[in-house]
C-alpha cells in the first residue's frame, strides 16, 4: 500500500516537473518572439551579412558573386548553403526569421511564397533600395519583377533563371514516324495513333511527381480561358473553374489522356529518378512538356543526344486565341530580412544580381537570366556551345513574345494548398475523380484564405 | 504479515546498503529527466501546438484557436483514409513479417549445412539504408526500364506489373512487400536466438513420445517462443506506425493517397503545407493510436506479466 502511494506521488512529482519545464519553454518561446519588430537588429553578427542559398549546383554562381563583392566591401557577405529542396529551404528560413541567426538575404519563389512573411513584417520593402539604385528594377523583365510586388511595394529582386515550360521532342522518333512537331492541339491529337502504332509513348509524362501533370492543365487553361481568367481563378474566383471554358479545357485534356497519349503507366514514372527524361532520350517517348531545366537534365544523361536529336517547340495552340501565352516558373527572387543590421550592404550586394559576371555564370549553368539584356548576353557569349545557344535563344524569344507568363499554379497558391491542388491534377488524369470532382477540389484549393 | 512489513520499513530506510538494493526515485532521475526532456516535453509542446494556428514564423507566435484544428479531424476525409491505410499496413506487416520471420528464424537455428550462408543472404536488406532500398525498388519496378519492361513481350503491354506504382492496390502491395523483405531479417535474427535457447531435451522427449517435426514445432517451439513472438509483434506494430522514409522517397503517398500513411500525412500537412497546428493534431492522433494498439496488445497477450516459458524445466 505504501509502495503504491509512494509510486503515485513520485509519478505526480515527475509529471508536475515535466509540465513546469514545458511551461517554461513555452513561455520562453513566446517571450523570444515578442521582440521581433522591424529595424536593424544589433544582436546580429558584426561586420557581416549572411546569404542563405539553395544548396544545389547553381549556388556556385552566388558564391562567386560574394567573393567579388567582398574584395571591395568592409562588411563581408557570408554565403551559407542551405537545403537542396525548396520545401525544406522555405521551412528553414521561416523557422529562423526574426532571430539573430536568420539570414539577411534569402531566396523565394513568388508572391504566395512570401505573403506570410510580408504579413509578419519580416521582409524589408525594397522601394528605398530601388530609389537609390534604379537598376535593381529596370534591369529585369517587368513580367518577372512584378511577381513579388505586393500592394505596390517590391519585396524581391529576380535571380537565377526564367523557366517557362514548352514541348521537348525527340527529332529521330518524329522523323521515323514521318511527322513534324505539332503546332496545334488537333495536330498533336492526330499524331497520337501514329506514334502509338510505332511503339512509342506519344507524350512522356512523369505522373508520379504530379507537378509535371499540372503543366498540361496550365497550358490547356491558358489557351482556352486566357491568362486573366486563370489568374482570377487562382486568386479565389470559384466561378472560373466551373465555367464552360473550364469544362472545355478539362474535356480537351481528358480526350488526350483517353487516346492513350501518355501511355498506360505514366503514374509510375518519376522525374527525379531519370524516368521521363530517359524515355525521351532513348526514343521511348516522342514529346515531353517540361521546363527549361530539362535541357540540362537530358544533357546530363546523354550530351550527344542533346546536340543531335533534342528538339523544342512552343506549346501548341488551341483555337486562335492566347496562342503565344506561356506558363512555368518565373524566376527565383532574393528577399531581405526587415531586421538586417546592414541594409546598405544588402542593397549593394543585390546589385551583383544584374552584373555581367553573375549573368554569364547563370548562362553557363543553363539558366536564362530574368534580365532585359539576356538576348544580347547570349549572342555575345563565346563559351556557349551551338546547341545551348540555340536553346537559350529559343527560350528568350518565347519569353519576349509572350503577352502573359502564367506562374505555375502550385506556386501561385499558399503552401497549405499546394498538395491538394497537385493531387487534383493527378487524380483527374488517372480517373480517380471526374471533371466535377476536379472543379470542387481546385475551388477548395484556391478559395480565399 | 502486513504489520510486519510496516515495522520493517523504517529499518530499510535507515540502512544505506539495503536501500541500494531497491533503487529509489533519485536513481531513476537521470532517466526520467532525459525522457521528460526529449519525449514528454516535445509531446506536450505538440499537444499545445495542436490547439494553435502556427505557420512557422517566430515573429507571429502560435495563436490559440481552441478546437479549430481538431474540428477538421471530423471532416477531413483524406485523414480518415490515411488512418485506414495506416492500420491496414500495420495488419499486413504483422501477418506477413511475423510468420515468415518465425519460420526462417527457427530454420536458421537448426544445424543444417549451408544454413549460415543462406542466413547471411537474407540478412543483406538489413544492411541497406531505406533511401537506397527505395531507389533500388523504384528502378526495379520502373515500367519502362525495370523488370516490368522485360515482362511486356511475354504478358502484353497492359499486364499486372506494367504500372505497379501507378495503381493504388499494387503500390500498397509493393510497400508491404518491401517491408517484408527489408524488416524480416531483423525478426528472423531474434527468433533464431530465441529458438536456440529452447532446451534440446524438450525435443528429445517429444521425439521419444513419437511427435513429428510439425507437432514438435506447434507443441514446443511456438509455446516456447511465445514471449519472443509478442515482443516482435509489438516491434513490428510500433515500427510500422512510425515508418516514413520509404513512403517519402518511393511513392510520396501516391497514387491518389493510396500509400499516404499517417507519418507521411503529418509531414505533408505539417511541414510541406507549413500548417504546424494541424500537423500536430495528426501527430497526437498517431501517438494516441499507436499507444492504444500497443497497450491493447500488451494487455491481451499478458505481456506485462511476462511469465517465463521454462517453468518446471
Amino acid at each position: 500500500m505504501m509502495n503504491t502511494r509512494a509510486r503515485r506521488s513520485t509519478r505526480i512529482v515527475s509529471l508536475g516537473a515535466t509540465f513546469l519545464l514545458a511551461g517554461g519553454v513555452l513561455a520562453g518561446c513566446a517571450g523570444g518572439s515578442a521582440s521581433g519588430d522591424a529595424g536593424p537588429n544589433d544582436s546580429r553578427p558584426e561586420g557581416e551579412i549572411h546569404v542563405l542559398v539553395l544548396g544545389d549546383a547553381a549556388a556556385t554562381a552566388e558564391e562567386a558573386a560574394a567573393e567579388r563583392f567582398n574584395e571591395t566591401s568592409d562588411v563581408k557577405v557570408v554565403i551559407d548553403t542551405g537545403a537542396t529542396a525548396g520545401t525544406e529551404y522555405t521551412t528553414a528560413v521561416r523557422n529562423s526569421i526574426g532571430t539573430a541567426s536568420a539570414p539577411d538575404i534569402f531566396m523565394s519563389w513568388g508572391a504566395a511564397n512570401i505573403q506570410p512573411l510580408v504579413d509578419a513584417g519580416a521582409l524589408l520593402p525594397l522601394d528605398s533600395f530601388i530609389e537609390e539604385d534604379p537598376k535593381l528594377q529596370s534591369s529585369f523583365l517587368p513580367s518577372v519583377f512584378d511577381e513579388e510586388v505586393i500592394d505596390g511595394e517590391a519585396y524581391g529582386i529576380p535571380m537565377r533563371g526564367v523557366a517557362p515550360t514548352f514541348l521537348y521532342y525527340n527529332k529521330q522518333v518524329l522523323a521515323d514516324a514521318g511527322l513534324e512537331p505539332a503546332t496545334t492541339w488537333d495536330e498533336l491529337l492526330s499524331q497520337v495513333d501514329t506514334l502509338t502504332a510505332s511503339g512509342v509513348i506519344p507524350l512522356g509524362l512523369a505522373g508520379a511527381d504530379k507537378w509535371p501533370t499540372q503543366m498540361w492543365y496550365q497550358y490547356a487553361f491558358a489557351r482556352v480561358l486566357g491568362a486573366d481568367a486563370v489568374k482570377a481563378g487562382l486568386g479565389g474566383d470559384a466561378e472560373v473553374w466551373e465555367s464552360d471554358e473550364s469544362k472545355e479545357a478539362l474535356a480537351d485534356l481528358k480526350s488526350l489522356v483517353d487516346a492513350g497519349s501518355f501511355g498506360g503507366n505514366f503514374d509510375s514514372v518519376a522525374y527525379g529518378t531519370d524516368g521521363s527524361a530517359a524515355l525521351l532520350r532513348t526514343g521511348k517517348s516522342a514529346y515531353e512538356l517540361m521546363g527549361t531545366w530539362h535541357y540540362a537534365t537530358v544533357a546530363g544523361g546523354d550530351p550527344e543526344f542533346v546536340k543531335n536529336d533534342l528538339g523544342w517547340v512552343a506549346f501548341p495552340s488551341i483555337g486562335a486565341e492566347n496562342a503565344d501565352d506561356i506558363a512555368g516558373n518565373l524566376s527565383n527572387f532574393y528577399n531581405v530580412a526587415a531586421d538586417t543590421r546592414y541594409p546598405d550592404t544588402a542593397r549593394a550586394f543585390l546589385a551583383e544580381l544584374y552584373s555581367d559576371e553573375f549573368l554569364n555564370d547563370q548562362l553557363a549553368l543553363g539558366n536564362l537570366p530574368p534580365t532585359t539584356n539576356a538576348a544580347d548576353l547570349i549572342a555575345a557569349d563565346t563559351e556557349l556551345d551551338a546547341a545551348n545557344k540555340d536553346f537559350l535563344t529559343f527560350v528568350v524569344g518565347l519569353v519576349e513574345q509572350a503577352p502573359s507568363f502564367q506562374l505555375s499554379w502550385d506556386q501561385a497558391v499558399s503552401a497549405a494548398n499546394q498538395t491538394p491542388l497537385q493531387n487534383a491534377m493527378a487524380d483527374y488524369f488517372n480517373g480517380t475523380i471526374d471533371a466535377d470532382g476536379w472543379i470542387a477540389a481546385v475551388q477548395a484549393a484556391t478559395a480565399p484564405q | 504479515m502486513f504489520r510486519q512489513i510496516e515495522q520493517e520499513a523504517p529499518a530499510k530506510r535507515r540502512g544505506g546498503l539495503r536501500k541500494a538494493g531497491r533503487p529509489g526515485f533519485v536513481w531513476a532521475l537521470p532517466a526520467i529527466v532525459t525522457f521528460a526532456l526529449f519525449a514528454l516535453l516535445p509531446l506536450a509542446f505538440a499537444v499545445y501546438l495542436s490547439f494553435t494556428k502556427y505557420n512557422g514564423i517566430r515573429l507571429v507566435p502560435p495563436q490559440w484557436v481552441g478546437l479549430e484544428n481538431w474540428a477538421r479531424v471530423v471532416t477531413d476525409t483524406a485523414l480518415h483514409k490515411s488512418i485506414g491505410i495506416t492500420l491496414l499496413l500495420v495488419v499486413c506487416a504483422v501477418i506477413t513479417q511475423i510468420p515468415l520471420a518465425l519460420l526462417l528464424g527457427v530454420w536458421a537455428a537448426g544445424p543444417q549445412r549451408g544454413r549460415a550462408f543462406v542466413a547471411t543472404l537474407y540478412f543483406i536488406p538489413l544492411l541497406m539504408s531505406t533511401a537506397a532500398v527505395a531507389v533500388l525498388w523504384a528502378s526495379l519496378v520502373d515500367p519502362n526500364f525495370g523488370i516490368p519492361s522485360l515482362l511486356t513481350p511475354l504478358l502484353g503491354p497492359d499486364n499486372a506489373f506494367s504500372n505497379i506504382l501507378g495503381k493504388p492496390a499494387s503500390a500498397f502491395g509493393l510497400v508491404v512487400l518491401i517491408y517484408l523483405w527489408g524488416a524480416t531479417p531483423l525478426y528472423m535474427l531474434i527468433f533464431q536466438g530465441a529458438a536456440r535457447a529452447i532446451p534440446e531435451t524438450l525435443y528429445q522427449a517429444a521425439a521419444i513420445d513419437g511427435a513429428g517435426t510439425v507437432r514438435q514445432f506447434l507443441a514446443i517451439t511456438i509455446p516456447q517462443l511465445r514471449n519472443t513472438i509478442i515482443t516482435c509483434t509489438i516491434l513490428v506494430v510500433v515500427g510500422t506506425f512510425t515508418t516514413f522514409d520509404l513512403i517519402l522517397i518511393l511513392t510520396r503517398g501516391g497514387p491518389s493517397g493510396a500509400t499516404s500513411i499517417l507519418p507521411f500525412f503529418m509531414y505533408d500537412r505539417g511541414i510541406t503545407a507549413l500548417d504546424f497546428g494541424y500537423g500536430c493534431v495528426i501527430a497526437v492522433i498517431l501517438i494516441i493510436l499507436a499507444s492504444i494498439v500497443s497497450i491493447g496488445m500488451v494487455r491481451v497477450t499478458g505481456y506485462d506479466k511476462m511469465q517465463g516459458t521454462q517453468e518446471g524445466i
